[in-house]
């Protein structure tokens, strides 16, 4: 009976460690990897916790709302900075068994979170009916109309090869087998999924991130928000990069490091294993953004080709590999 | 031999190139640019002679070491390298012309893949193993994609490396199924590759002489 109880609270206290994980570290690898960007262009760069500071100052701001918003444009920071969070219970962030609640959904559960973020800051700027709102809300549901077969692809991929669409499963499967890890379907999602992470979080060969509206995707929808919305909106895109990074590395690049048992040297263990990852996935990020230049907006279709042709071809030969 | 027994982590190694061969088809198919389409031939063709040299290693077969040697110079080296060197002598337009847009030729390139992966099945899969089934089925795609460089593609240096490309996928299907094949044969093929460049080549430049251009469409003003 005192096992149990053991058991449970164990299980708990992983739970929130889990999401106190996603909601501190998130703006430091924002800011850790826009300074690695400076440094490789030659600058010196803001500091590392400059997104802290930025939040900071955000939050001690007045809430702002202009006159004509519905409940809408109340709504949106709301619905994504939770969306984000639920996500967070569904995927291994730092332990390589399930937790009580990661069981609530499975990939395409986070897919529909993320797609349910993305949706209301899109009718958020909607909502307004101002001109950039409408240009960014447009512009993102095209790539959003580009980027989500291939998701779903990369799914099927997945769960082609675990045999489930539960992240943890996948994760199993890969650590359990190595001719599975060096395989090629393996590589070609590997490689699908990293096009869409640098499409979904605004990286260069899709979107250089500027501040000028003619260009701007992601800045345009959240144009009209000011104060603290404005920061829970910036920290749930945050928050949306580190998921990203956590689905891309525990999931699918490098499942090692993670926590086995309920003891707190093993909490520790993933919590620097994981950061140390994001730091070097981080730094490809960074020389990726620096070293390629940015799409015409009518070319978009030819990256995510690529992305589609990589996943379909991952199915291909996933179903008649050698072993 | 490819099917018969050999260590798991060669049918991984196997499995690897015969994709990355499978994905630099790809990358001919989605370029613009002609140089970066010949150096994508030249890493297919580099691709192959690994796995050549690899599978004559498993199988301790001479005449598979020669064959994949040989490879290297003719394909790797002496084919990209004449080339490029035409390119620079004639001053060709670097921008490939497209008929297709590049996501729609990306797409057909899939299309015929998944077909070749279906006729591959229908035809050999009863009868030898998933490895094999794999191989062949991505070297019969490099013979349709091939194909569809030479129709969707109208310089005469894309035709050429169409013709490679088919050519390639020849030599990627007679290796993999048939290793055993004697080494007369695969010494033909690759002479035949040189007369075919050669010609080609010559032929062209008489196209140039006589058009002032290396695009196809201007066939029509030799009418007699």
């Amino acid at each position: 009976m005192n096992g149990y109880l053991n058991l449970y609270l164990n299980s708990t206290v992983f739970q929130v460690f889990q999401v106190l994980t996603v909601i501190v570290c998130s703006p430091f690898i924002a800011g850790f990897i826009s300074k690695a960007e400076e440094i490789i262009e030659g600058k010196t760069g803001p500091s590392v916790f400059q997104p802290y500071y930025d939040l900071y100052k955000l939050f001690h701001k007045e809430i702002l709302i202009p006159k004509d918003a519905s409940f809408v444009f109340r709504s949106a920071p709301f619905v994504s900075f939770i969306s984000m969070i639920l996500i967070t219970l569904l995927i291994p962030v730092l332990t390589a068994y399930p937790l009580p609640l990661g069981f609530m959904g499975d990939m395409l559960g986070g897919a529909f979170l993320f797609s349910l973020s993305s949706f209301f800051i899109n009718i958020a700027s909607l909502d307004l009916g101002t001109s950039y709102g409408g240009l960014g809300s447009s512009r993102s549901t095209l790539l959003a109309i580009l980027s989500e077969p291939t998701l779903i692809l990369v799914f099927v991929g997945v769960a082609l090869i675990a045999k489930s669409t539960l992240p943890y499963v996948m994760l199993h499967t890969i650590t359990a087998s190595l001719p599975l890890y060096f395989s090629s379907p393996h590589f070609m999602i590997i490689a699908a999924f990293f096009l869409l992470f640098l499409a979904d979080t605004d990286r260069r060969p899709i979107n250089a991130s500027t501040h000028a509206e003619m260009s701007m995707i992601e800045e345009a929808r959240i144009l009209e928000y000011s104060g603290p919305y404005l920061a829970l909106l910036k920290w749930a895109g945050y928050m949306k990069q580190f998921l990203l990074l956590v689905i891309f590395i525990n999931v699918l690049v490098f499942p090692w490091g993670l926590a086995v048992n309920h003891t707190p040297f093993s909490l520790i263990i993933a919590i620097a294993s994981l950061i140390i990852k994001m730091l070097a996935i981080g730094v490809i990020a960074a020389v990726i953004d620096t070293a390629i230049s940015r799409l015409r907006f009518f070319r978009y279709q030819e990256y995510f080709g690529a992305a589609f042709v990589l996943s379909v071809l991952a199915i291909m030969t996933f179903q008649y590999k050698g072993f | 031999m490819l099917g018969y027994s050999m260590p798991l982590y060669i049918y991984v190694i196997e499995d690897l190139l015969v994709s990355l061969v499978l994905l630099s088809s790809f990358v001919m198919l989605s370029s613009r640019w002609i140089s970066f389409y010949i150096h994508a031939y030249g890493f297919q063709s580099f691709l192959i002679f690994v796995l050549t040299l690899i599978l004559g290693i498993e199988a301790q077969s001479v005449d598979l070491y020669l064959v994949a040697f040989l490879t290297l110079f003719v394909r790797t080296i002496f084919v990209p390298y004449i080339l490029l060197k035409m390119i620079k002598k004639f001053n060709i337009k670097e921008e490939v012309k497209l008929t297709l847009k590049i996501p729609f030729s990306i797409i057909s390139g899939v299309v015929l893949t998944v077909f070749a992966y279906f006729l591959i099945y229908r035809l050999i899969s009863p009868f030898s193993s998933k490895i094999v089934v794999n191989a062949s089925s991505i070297a019969l795609s490099l013979i349709f994609v091939g194909f569809f460089m030479i129709i969707s593609r109208f310089t005469t240096i894309t035709h050429i490396l169409g013709l490679l490309v088919i050519e390639n996928g020849i030599f990627l299907l007679s290796v993999v199924v048939v290793p055993t094949l004697p080494l007369i044969v695969e010494l033909v093929v690759l002479f035949d590759i040189l007369v075919t460049v050669t010609a080609m080549l010559i032929l062209s430049m008489f196209m140039k002489i006589q058009t002032g251009s290396f695009s196809t469409t201007m066939l029509n003003r030799l009418v007699g």
